[in-house]
């Protein structure tokens, strides 16, 4: 049975940029548990030699564009859409204190 | 004539025989919408106005003898394609008020075919399920059995298709979402190679896994919407440059005789509900009758594609949901201060499905587990894909079961994730290879339908449909009809 430390529950979810009240931590802990001892599973297959697939795409199949600028400008567009905004600009909290 | 029956295809036709109208068509679409989705929750947002006014610029067209390929024919878009102007959730809270200013690239080649917008349909929040159950907006009831989920995560877009509210419908497959949902409602669902539809505009889950596919009653309808919306696309690297066939047009042209229809060994297992095994018995008998082969071949790594899926999806997920801080867009919930406006917009905006899997994610990606976990999965998804190369030596297409058991009941399995993740057994090994899958109809148990799942080589989905095409040929049914429930 895989466990992980209640602390690690809180670095993660600090990582994570989320918040879980004691509760849900404990919840936490039980599910991701049981879901690493589910993934555990993968330690018995030999994989020596194989090297990791992190897409199913070959050279043959894709290929580079030129560099050049694709975008459309549509800044207000995107400032519309956002919670606020001011004078062409994100309005986000302070970020240096 | 029953309008909202209509297939796709037999829609398109009669609209260019100008027997029907546009307006006609897509009123009758709504009023089925509005009649019936308020018990089966198939769609987020129903898109009245915009869809009378882009039906009658479909029929100015058609009156101009300018029609397209699916002109004026009612689609349903899953809500997570952003589509300009009308709102896009992905069925999540922290996107509230999210109304995107462009549009995917699928969506705008639907638009450019000739397709009418009637709705944003529902599905579980981020594509994160198998049951539609995480979806912000409330579960999809499966038309067939309202006590019963319609699956996931493109629940939405297949009761919709299977309750006659519009003649096809958009889904996204990353571990089995368009492929499971169908077999549950009763309908044909493909998911092409990933690489053939752009994910330009698509709400981002699993990035090398997500592809986008086509929902109908029919296969022919399928290979028609799939060709109208798949291709090369120069925003989308990933997508493949390679010529889309006439799907719909060559579907009678397969000779059966000699066709080798591989059956993975390790498919047949003891969770297999033995009548949906019946049923795919059954399949392969109608094939053999007419000279097609059996070739019994082995995916030795079956067993693992369920724990890679759940390795490699949430890592891949934790980084594309760091962009949700409720700076740009969506939620905002304001904090003392920048990180803790960060840490409450995304607790209250995700669900419990989304932050686990985000958990997970920067737990397996963490320096100290890197290795042993997610290096590890991507090590095994090679293998996994290098099964399905062997076993494609030996035989032209696979097929399985699409799902262990018929739609199970609301609420059954959202207690117990790993439960949920069993579900996905017979699909996920097929997206973690990029292959191309249908599912279609293929009976009955238990008063819900069943699905068998076809699996092609790369780019085979020409040859793929034409497989299903003969399949439905055979039987007596293209979609079940729900009003036979």
């Amino acid at each position: 049975m895989s466990t992980i430390d209640i602390d690690l529950v809180a670095r993660l979810a600090d990582l994570s940029r989320l918040e879980f009240s004691e509760a849900e931590k404990k919840t936490l802990q039980g599910e991701i548990g049981r879901i690493l001892d589910f993934i555990s599973v993968l330690e018995e297959v030999n994989t020596d030699g194989v090297s990791p697939m992190s897409s199913t795409m070959s050279a043959e199949t894709t290929r580079a564009r030129e560099d050049v600028v694709t975008e459309e400008d549509k800044r207000d567009a995107y400032l519309k859409i956002a919670p606020a905004s001011e004078m062409g600009f994100y309005v986000v909290p302070r970020v240096v204190e | 004539m029953d309008l909202i029956k209509l297939g796709l295809k037999e829609a398109a036709d009669l609209l260019k025989k100008r027997e029907i109208s546009s307006v006609e068509l897509t009123k009758a679409c709504m009023d089925r919408i509005n009649s019936r989705n308020e018990r089966l929750n198939a769609f987020v947002t129903i898109t009245e106005d915009k869809a009378l006014e882009m039906a009658q610029r479909s029929d100015k067209r058609l009156k101009e003898g300018n029609a397209r390929l699916i002109e004026g024919v009612p689609l349903g878009m899953k809500d997570l394609f952003c589509t300009e102007g009308v709102l896009t959730t992905a069925c999540s809270h922290i996107l509230d008020g999210f109304v995107p200013p462009y549009e995917s690239t699928v969506s705008a080649n639907l638009w450019k075919a000739g397709g009418v917008l009637v709705g944003k349909t529902n599905m579980d929040e981020f594509a994160m399920g198998s049951s539609n159950e995480t979806s912000y907006y409330g579960p999809v009831r499966n038309p067939w059995d309202e006590s019963r989920t319609c699956g996931g995560s493109s629940g939405g877009s297949a009761a919709a298709v299977a309750d006659y509210m519009c003649m096809g419908a958009t889904g996204s497959d990353t571990g089995g979402s368009i492929r499971q949902p169908s077999a549950f409602a009763g309908i044909v669902g493909m998911k092409p190679t990933y690489g053939r539809c752009s994910r330009y505009g698509m709400v981002a889950f699993a990035s090398s896994l997500d592809q986008a596919g086509a929902m109908c009653r029919n296969v022919e309808d399928t290979a028609l919407m799939l060709r109208a919306m798949s291709g090369f696309d120069p925003m989308d690297s990933t997508s493949v440059d390679m010529p889309i066939e006439n799907y719909d047009q060559n579907l009678d042209k397969l000779t059966l005789k000699g066709l080798r229809i591989g059956l993975p060994k390790e498919y047949f297992i003891k969770e297999l509900d033995p009548e949906v095994k019946a049923i795919v018995d059954a399949a392969v008998a109608r094939f053999t009758k007419e000279g097609a082969e059996v070739v019994e071949v082995s995916l030795p790594h079956t067993k693992y594609a369920v724990p890679v899926y759940y390795i490699i999806a949430p890592a891949e997920a934790t980084s594309n949901l760091a962009r949700y801080d409720g700076m740009r867009f969506g939620l905002r919930i304001e904090g003392e201060n920048l990180a803790d406006t960060y840490r409450k917009s995304r607790s209250k905006g995700f669900g419990w499905e989304v932050k686990r899997r985000i958990m997970i994610g920067n737990y397996t990606l963490s320096s100290g587990y890197y290795d042993a976990y997610y290096t590890k999965a991507q090590r095994v998804r090679a293998l996994i894909a290098k099964d399905f190369a062997d076993a494609f030596t030996q035989c032209d297409v696979i097929f399985t079961p699409t799902t262990p058991t018929p739609a199970f009941k609301l609420g059954e399995k959202i207690s117990d994730p790993i439960q949920m993740f069993l579900n996905d057994v017979f699909t996920t090994g097929a997206s973690l290879a990029g292959l191309p899958g249908i599912s279609v109809p293929a009976g009955m148990v238990g008063g819900m339908p069943v699905g068998i799942q076809i699996l092609g080589k790369p780019f085979a989905e020409q040859h793929l449909l034409q497989v299903a095409w003969a399949h439905e040929k055979m039987t007596a049914f293209a979609a079940l009809d729900v009003k036979a429930a």
